[in-house]
């Protein structure tokens, strides 16, 4: 699922490793974070977050 | 838990959070009834094998949030503020998508329950599919497709800050 993310290229977007208990981003850093595309087989939740320019 | 405060961490003051599921109506939580008479078998079947670990037909998630603001005796004396607002939004858009017979079983087949099934086991529920498919309910396209019934379910909250009271004053302030 990772992969078919990156594949996309979608512009202003980066695909980061990480996990729902240990997120590769500062504190306070992103306005939202949307939950989606959680795996069937892996037990941990996978996330992605975007930083919005407002 | 230890997510919820993952994310309350690295989302701003009043920040969003948002969830998306899309699920089949024969990967739904045990009391949802499924549209039709194939779904419900194999929602049934899918209840049947249970492997405990957690999914969205489960509703673990939800009890997370409920569980951020159960207070015990303590809460009183030292304060345990919640870290993301109640109730949840929800919103759940229903869809129809059709496929041909296999390829609806292809699908039902990536459910982990099915996925490690083999030989003789697997060739059962495959029976069990295709008998319950046959049933008078079963909704086809003009091509001789099978419907599959689901709907797409969001739901979202915000980040308490954790002095969300003072800031919010200073807001209007």
């Amino acid at each position: 699922m990772r992969r078919v993310l990156e594949d996309k290229r979608l512009s202003r977007v980066e695909v980061k490793d990480g996990h729902s208990t240990s997120i590769p981003l500062p504190d306070e850093s992103v306005d939202a974070v949307v939950i989606a595309q959680v795996g069937q087989v892996t037990i941990r939740h996978r996330f992605g977050a975007k930083r919005l320019s407002w | 838990m230890e997510s919820l405060r993952e994310l309350h961490r690295v989302l701003r003051p009043h920040g969003c959070l948002g969830m998306i599921w899309n699920v089949e109506d024969y990967n739904q939580r045990q009391d949802h009834k499924a549209s039709t008479t194939w779904e419900q078998t194999m929602q049934d079947y899918i209840w049947t094998q249970d492997d405990e670990q957690p999914r969205f037909r489960h509703q673990k998630w939800k009890q997370v949030f409920d569980e951020q603001i159960r207070s015990g005796p303590l809460a009183l004396i030292v304060g345990s503020e919640p870290l993301f607002s109640l109730p949840l939004a929800m919103h759940e858009d229903p869809w129809t998508v059709f496929l041909p017979k296999d390829k609806v079983w292809d699908r039902l087949a990536t459910l982990s329950q099915i996925a490690i099934l083999e030989g003789e086991e697997r060739e059962l529920v495959h029976r069990k599919f295709l008998g319950a498919v046959a049933s008078e309910d079963t909704q086809k396209n003009e091509r001789g497709e099978l419907a599959i019934h689901g709907g797409t379910i969001a739901a979202w909250t915000s980040k308490i800050p954790a002095s969300g009271a003072t800031k919010l004053w200073e807001k209007q302030a």
